[in-house]
């Protein structure tokens, strides 16, 4: 070893890091080099200066009870806010792909392991950035329920949806229920992008109802707990962490909990049925039906003259933005849509157990997502374009 | 609950029983507290770190990978909350500089005052090492206070060894350019 070396190993050597080749060579240099030996002696010096130093601290006493009363309250596990991560269009066909194979309901059966961090990372794999609408633009469109498997993929122009609707309205208003419906229409037509945001999520518990209240700034939901209902409030933009606004006897005040309906059951003459919604302004109406292996179609404002929009539906939601622009609806597997009729275009938005759902306003989608078995759940707010 | 398991605890926790929590704080307080008064240096302001850290430590449990060593991912939870809440006060107007005047009084045991200019030293010698940049500070304060070995090291902080190596004698050199009054004027180049 020469003095260069001997210099930058020296606490090396004193933490007893070196090989016993390279302590040996280390040592052998000392002897023979005087201000080598001088820095070594400083070194050491200053090493036992600093382990004399850092000793451990005992705490005060109390520091245990000090911060068990500290806690948040509750069994509440409170997560930091979601930051977005967005997806190039084809790395969101692979993450998506990912994130519906295992489903929600098998990211929630690894809890015991780390139920928060997998729910979240998994449903963030749904967020994605869908492609800028130009005219001519070739883009690649994806069935989420079948973008598993290769070759599912195929490319359209944005204007084939429109097309395709248009050219099935006439076998639509035939009532016929085998019509070829469009498929391709999910979610690559919109423009900007969307992403979501977990706001609280609690353990063994069931978060209800969430809703953003008057000031449209926050989110208030109910949790049960030990014979309690509480009343939670988290700041819509996800900066806060979970506040307990009241506590009351859940016995007494079992009736602030009402199931949420989203849309009405709906059969009429055109051989078709289905969860009806009409828009607020008497515009159009929509009907989310299992005919066909789930189904879309638009309808007028009392659901006449319905049209084929859509090859998905059939779930227990559909439920109109407050500008009537766009609607949410579900599948019967877990999917959830937000479907834009003027623009013909539909996108899919996330997998999983979607029990309450509320419009923040017309782009900010507020849900609670459940586990079936064990009543974990998460208030989200997702982002349209 | 004391003779559980630290992942048998954390299970009870987050199934909702909080007293095992109270057990996992009692085992490692004395560690996590340790920490938080390297990174700062001063006790009061230790005891409201270590007590945040274990506040956060509480709330981000479900992250936790139970087949995964326990005490290492609460360290690491332990010292990011430290370092964050560091990061957010304003800066200290105590100094080093404010150390000199004691430094540059002549040690002597017969002068009563020296006793004093002890702890002082001794609190000069702690913010030193409380003063380091982060990137250094961290590895000194793993191997002297844990005794980890450099791979050790490495492995908590995901560097290569190599990384550690080099953190930990740049910190200790600027550590010997602050102490130099302590173990002499030679400067490693």
């Amino acid at each position: 070893m020469n003095c260069k070396t001997v210099s930058e190993r020296i606490y090396s050597f004193i933490d007893g890091q070196l090989t016993e080749e390279e302590a040996q060579a280390f040592l052998a240099h000392i002897e023979e080099c005087p201000s080598c030996a001088a820095l070594f002696a400083d070194a050491q010096i200053l090493d036992g200066l600093i382990a004399e130093t850092i000793v451990p601290v005992e705490p005060p006493v109390g520091f245990a009870d000090a911060v068990m009363a500290c806690l948040p309250q509750a069994k509440i596990v409170p997560f930091p806010s979601q930051k977005s991560k967005f997806f190039k269009w084809g790395a969101f066909v692979a993450a998506a792909a990912i994130a519906l194979s295992f489903g929600l309901t098998n990211i929630f059966s690894n809890n015991a392991a780390q139920p928060g961090i997998n729910l979240a990372e998994n449903l963030s794999n749904n967020e994605q950035i869908v492609n800028e609408r130009e005219p001519g633009l070739e883009i690649t469109v994806t069935d989420p329920a079948t973008e598993n498997n290769e070759g599912n993929t195929e490319s359209q122009t944005p204007d084939v949806v429109a097309q395709n609707s248009a050219s099935n309205k006439e076998d639509n208003q035939t009532g016929s229920s085998s019509i070829g419906l469009p498929k391709a229409a999910s979610g690559t037509q919109g423009v900007g992008n969307f992403n979501q945001r977990l706001l609280a999520a609690h353990q063994g518990v069931d978060t209800l109802n969430p809703e953003v209240n008057s000031t449209g700034k926050y989110v208030t939901y109910y949790v049960k707990l030990d014979g309690k209902l509480q009343l939670w409030q988290v700041a819509l933009s996800g900066d806060t962490e979970p506040v307990l606004l009241s506590e009351e006897d859940l016995a007494e005040n079992e009736g602030l909990i009402q199931a949420h309906k989203y849309g009405e059951w709906k059969a009429d003459n055109y051989d078709n049925c289905g969860l009806f919604a009409a828009a607020s302004d008497g515009s159009r109406g929509a009907i989310s039906s299992p005919m066909d292996g789930g189904s879309l179609w638009l309808t007028d404002a009392n659901g006449a003259n319905a049209q084929a929009f859509y090859a998905k539906g059939g779930g227990n939601i559909i439920l109109w933005a407050p500008n009537n622009g766009s609607f949410v609806f579900n599948d019967n597997q877990n999917n959830l849509y937000v479907a834009y009729p003027e623009e013909g275009i539909v996108l899919y938005v996330l997998s999983g157990n979607v029990k309450n759902l509320s419009w923040a306003d017309s782009k900010n989608l507020v849900l609670e997502i459940v586990e079936p078995s064990a009543s974990n759940s998460a208030v989200y707010v997702v982002t349209l374009p | 609950m004391n003779h559980l398991l630290d992942e048998e605890l954390i299970k009870l926790v987050l199934s909702g029983e909080n007293e095992a929590f109270a057990v996992l704080v009692q085992r490692y307080e004395k560690q996590v507290f340790s920490l938080a008064y390297r990174l700062c240096a001063n006790y009061d302001e230790a005891a409201d770190l270590a007590q945040e850290a274990f506040i956060q430590v509480y709330s981000v449990l479900v992250k936790y990978e139970i087949d995964r060593p326990f005490f290492p991912w609460l360290y690491r939870v332990a010292y990011n909350t430290c370092i964050n809440v560091l990061r957010k006060k304003p800066p200290n107007i105590t100094n080093l500089e404010d150390f000199t005047a004691v430094l540059s009084q002549p040690e002597d045991d017969t002068i009563p005052e020296v006793s004093y200019d002890r702890q002082e030293t001794k609190a000069f010698i702690e913010k030193s090492i409380a003063d380091l940049p982060e990137k250094y500070k961290e590895p000194v304060i793993l191997r002297y206070l844990e005794n980890l070995s450099y791979q050790q090291i490495a492995d908590r902080m995901d560097v290569p060894v190599s990384t550690i190596e080099t953190r930990l004698y740049r910190g200790r050199l600027l550590l010997q350019e602050k102490l130099g009054k302590y173990t002499g004027k030679r400067k490693i180049k």
